[in-house]
């Protein structure tokens, strides 16, 4: 399968000009919280890191009526996410893969197990970390969900192998399977069972 | 990427029930077949499969090959599907048919058709189906109808799953045909125990009892079924299937079975025993179980519609009862905006999303904002929850 180009929507938001920004949070945010914020933007700005998930998480934020020191704390969490991203997935990282590699830290893998995915992998990791943290969304443990992506780079799985994974452990959870063992069940791989048919 | 794929991942990822899956399976086996009195020998079998589910309509449509010692050759093809409908409180109807055509070397052919309309209830890990039906086979020497009723049940524990199913069958006629072409073969030694000749023709109402467990475990699934089936004059037959899947690689599976099957009366086929060997290829990947009834009854909270050509896709969410919905995320800078009513429970985003990961929230009639059911969601930074949104290519 060609590459997914999961993710460009998110690398176009990435290259959002920088006054639509200060407009959204200058209008949406208390002026104080707006410069704390734009503060946090620079610094992402300087390290090449992604700037419009913060302002999203600001927005996300001012939407649900949370303090200002929550928001702030909220943007800076994530700016330290990405931070963390950026050292384990390394330089060449892309914008996209640096927001998956951030949601799937803070969905509990481990800076280690990230780092071992792009390495084994050797090529973006977007789509395996998007998973990684799907499951976990879906109560599957970040140990459990960490450990099974990382088999399947290792085995050299294709993208969509993580996708048809992801959608067959949510299909199974529906069921009433526990996510964990759905994850067990779904990994190991099956095919429909049918005997063979015999004269 | 092909256009198809990309449409069918679509649906696989977001569960959409306007996108249909298609599977395809190849298996091919050797083994030995030995029927009462009949010894084919080795045999080797071609069986390419086609499975199709969307949550309405399913269709498994199958054909098997297969080259014998004692009988050239036997080609047989089939086809066994349903559509369902939703009743609400986890209950669906369910309309199933079924029918299958042999082809033997002599130029005759067996085959039957048969259609169980079915009502099923879907709870948690359990489901339950109690069916009625009605078929006629067409045999070497015969025709004949037949009605049945049936309960089945299914059990999801973890790793493993319990199918268990009851089943009532009746014969309006009955005649033996099946020496014409099975030489030798006597029924009465096989699946009648120690019933007469006299007893085989009263033989038109048996019950068959059958009970599968199937076990996961790392990169195989086992599964093991008997069946029993009891009949007038103290009559009764068993039989069992054993089998083991392997995966080996993303595309290829290993895997054998051993069993005896128990005759099938109906269209004059008598018991067998067999073993067999084989691969199975599952090109796209062979995580392939397909969709339970479970997630075909399930009413689905979310649909993603694609527009032929485009990567962009709009989304409908459920909504049934509700007077307005409204929803915000980072595809919309975190503004309430309103959803328009698309009929049917169902109210349309009104943007195309382009392929991405997002976070929404949603809320109905002007209430709290919540994530809505079927996606999942995380917790978000402000004392809240937040459902994450996957939109592929």
């Amino acid at each position: 399968m060609k590459s997914f180009r999961l993710f460009l929507v998110l690398s176009s938001l990435i290259a959002a000009p920088l006054a639509a920004q200060d407009q959204r949070l200058e209008a949406r945010l208390a002026p104080e919280t707006a410069r704390e914020v734009l503060l946090l933007l620079d610094s992402a700005r300087i390290a090449s890191l992604p700037t419009e998930p913060l302002v999203q998480k600001a927005l996300e934020g001012q939407s649900k009526n949370a303090p200002p020191d929550r928001i702030i704390g909220a943007v800076r969490q994530l700016l330290g996410g990405l931070r963390d991203a950026r050292l384990a997935l390394g330089e060449v990282a892309s914008g996209p893969e640096l927001i998956a590699g951030a949601n799937a830290l803070r969905a509990g893998a481990s800076p280690a197990a990230v780092s071992a995915l792009r390495r084994q992998r050797g090529r973006e990791v977007t789509v395996p970390l998007s998973v990684l943290t799907d499951l976990v969304a879906r109560g599957v443990s970040a140990a459990a969900a960490s450990h099974a992506v990382t088999a399947m780079v290792g085995e050299g799985h294709a993208d969509r192998d993580f996708l048809l994974l992801r959608t067959q452990v949510e299909q199974d959870i529906r069921t009433g399977v526990a996510p964990g063992s759905a994850l067990d069940r779904r990994l190991s791989g099956l095919p429909a069972s049918a005997p063979p048919r015999q004269p | 990427m092909s256009r198809a794929l990309r449409v069918a991942l679509a649906g696989l990822l977001a569960g959409a029930p306007a996108v249909a899956q298609g599977r395809f399976l190849l298996d091919v086996s050797g083994g030995s077949t030995r029927h009462q009195f009949t010894q084919e020998g080795t045999t080797f079998s071609l069986a390419p499969r086609f499975l199709w589910r969307s949550p309405s309509v399913r269709f498994d449509l199958g054909a098997t090959y297969t080259r014998g010692a004692s009988f050239r050759w036997n080609a047989e093809g089939g086809l066994d599907g349903a559509v369902s409908k939703k009743l609400g409180g986890g209950f669906s109807t369910e309309l199933g048919a079924s029918g299958w055509w042999t082809a033997h070397p002599t130029g005759r052919g067996t085959g039957q058709v048969m259609v169980t309309p079915a009502l099923r209830l879907s709870r948690r890990n359990v489901e339950l189906a109690v069916e009625a039906g009605a078929g006629h086979a067409s045999t070497i020497a015969a025709g004949r109808w037949f009605g049945l009723m049936g309960l089945r049940g299914r059990w999801y524990l973890g790793p493993i799953d319990l199918q268990g199913q009851v089943r009532r069958t009746q014969f309006t006629e009955q005649t033996v045909g099946w020496g014409n072409f099975w030489g030798p073969f006597d029924p009465r030694a096989d699946t009648l125990g120690g019933a007469t000749a006299d007893t085989l023709g009263t033989l038109r109402q048996y019950s068959d009892l059958g009970l599968t467990l199937g076990w996961t475990v790392a990169r195989t699934r086992f599964a093991f079924g008997v069946e029993q089936r009891v009949g007038v004059h103290d009559f009764h037959a068993t039989a069992w299937h054993a089998e083991a899947t392997r995966a080996l690689g993303a595309e290829m599976a290993l895997f054998g079975s051993a069993g005896r099957t128990l005759s099938a009366l109906t269209a004059g086929l008598p018991a067998r025993r067999y073993m067999a060997l084989g691969v199975r290829w599952a090109p796209g990947g062979h995580r392939t179980a397909g969709l339970s009834p479970a997630d075909e009854a399930d009413g689905r909270s979310i649909r993603i519609v694609r527009d032929a050509g485009s990567e962009s896709a709009g989304v409908l969410l459920k909504g049934a009862g509700a007077v307005s919905v409204e929803v915000k995320g980072d595809f919309n800078n975190w503004e309430p905006l309103a959803l328009s009513d698309a009929g049917s429970g169902w109210w349309r985003l009104p943007l195309k999303l382009a392929p991405g990961l997002y976070r929404l929230n949603i809320r109905y009639d002007g209430g709290r904002w919540e994530t809505p059911a079927g996606l999942p969601s995380e917790e978000d930074e402000f004392n809240g929850r937040v459902a994450v949104l996957l939109i592929v290519p």
